[in-house]
């Protein structure tokens, strides 16, 4: 039972950790009203 | 003259030569040299893998502190795309340092005449393995550099992953990527960061420049701070199970910090493909002495 715990903590906790880290800088964006700017020196692909 | 390390008496004037020979290379290179320290420590000093392992992160902890405040200055970091990567970065070094203390339960192997630990056994051939890889990405990196001719950033190969929920790095280029591809790629390159004691720089650049698509000097940047948050994770698992010990880090550090400086202005003097080259010939010689290492074992 602990190991199957274990396992499940290990799986979803990055995942957690990625949407809410995600979630905050969507936060902070949208109440600063603006959002990262793209680097100059980028040669984009898309 | 000597200094005891973990019940080993060790050379000092050794520990702080290697330790400039490694600051000169991180200098030089950019990479924390971690891959070259550890099995070094191990197969010239005697000194047990765990407390090489430790060490090695902690000094870690240190060189890429530095660095990463250096790209921060730049602008170079992604500071979204690092912290996303934390959580699974820390699911890696706990799962490599889980590895690593079965390994060490695992007592003494009979290897042709001799009885060895297994551990050391086991770990030299990750570390053959690893070194090897690395050389051979630093090679291949290189010819796709000579065959590019245009100067666009490649298409991350992960971005194709048709698995949501999505996310972006805007300041990387990164439109759209998979959260999965992120996070557990992270797991995968910090089990060697728990189990070998390598930071990590040199697995994550090319993850993050073929695998996302992020821009050159935002992977370098970013993966300078990826880094340290591992290092420091990584430091504190191992300290908790007695596995760093100070005086070492500080013989190593000593040397380190001075001879980086070094490494950094000779770096400027010369052209970025011969360093590529020289870097991937030194970890070959490394790889070398673990390969004679582990023949002389098994047939010696």
């Amino acid at each position: 039972m602990k190991g199957i715990f274990n396992v499940l903590i290990c799986l979803l906790f990055p995942i957690a950790w990625g949407a809410l880290i995600n979630w905050i800088f969507i936060f902070l964006e949208r109440r600063t009203g603006r959002s990262t700017p793209p680097d100059p020196r980028i040669d984009y692909h898309i | 003259m000597n200094v005891d390390i973990s019940g080993i008496p060790v050379n000092i004037l050794g520990l702080v030569s290697l330790g400039c020979i490694s600051g000169f290379l991180s200098g030089f290179f950019g990479i924390g040299g971690g891959p070259l320290i550890t099995p070094v420590l191990n197969i010239l000093f005697g000194i047990p893998f765990p407390i090489c392992v430790g060490s090695t992160l902690s000094r870690t902890a240190g060189t890429s502190f530095s660095t990463a405040l250096r790209y921060w200055k730049f602008g170079d970091i992604d500071a979204k795309l690092a912290l996303m990567m934390v959580g699974g970065n820390f699911v890696g070094i706990e799962l490599g340092v889980y590895l690593l203390d079965w390994l060490d339960k695992l007592g003494a192997i009979n290897v042709g005449k001799q009885s060895i630990p297994a551990l050391q056994f086991y770990l030299q051939w990750l570390f053959f393995g690893v070194l090897i890889t690395v050389s051979g990405l630093i090679f291949i990196e290189s010819l796709i550099r000579r065959g590019r001719r245009s100067r666009k950033q490649p298409l991350g190969l992960l971005q194709s992953l048709p698995i949501p929920p999505y996310v972006s790095f805007p300041s990387s280029g990164v439109r759209q990527i998979s959260l999965l591809a992120v996070v557990y790629s992270a797991v995968v390159i910090c089990v060697f960061t728990g189990l070998l004691g390598i930071g990590g720089g040199v697995l994550f650049v090319p993850l993050l420049i073929y695998g996302y698509g992020v821009e050159t000097h935002a992977a370098v940047g970013t993966v300078s701070l990826i880094v340290f948050f591992s290092a420091v994770y990584g430091t504190a698992t191992h300290a908790m199970r007695g596995n760093v010990d100070l005086g070492l880090v500080v013989l190593l550090l000593i040397g380190s910090t001075i001879c980086a400086q070094v490494g950094a202005i000779a770096n400027q003097r010369i052209h970025g493909d011969s360093i590529r080259f020289c870097f991937a010939f030194i970890v070959l010689i490394v790889a070398g002495m673990i390969c004679f290492n582990l023949l002389r074992t098994i047939y010696g």
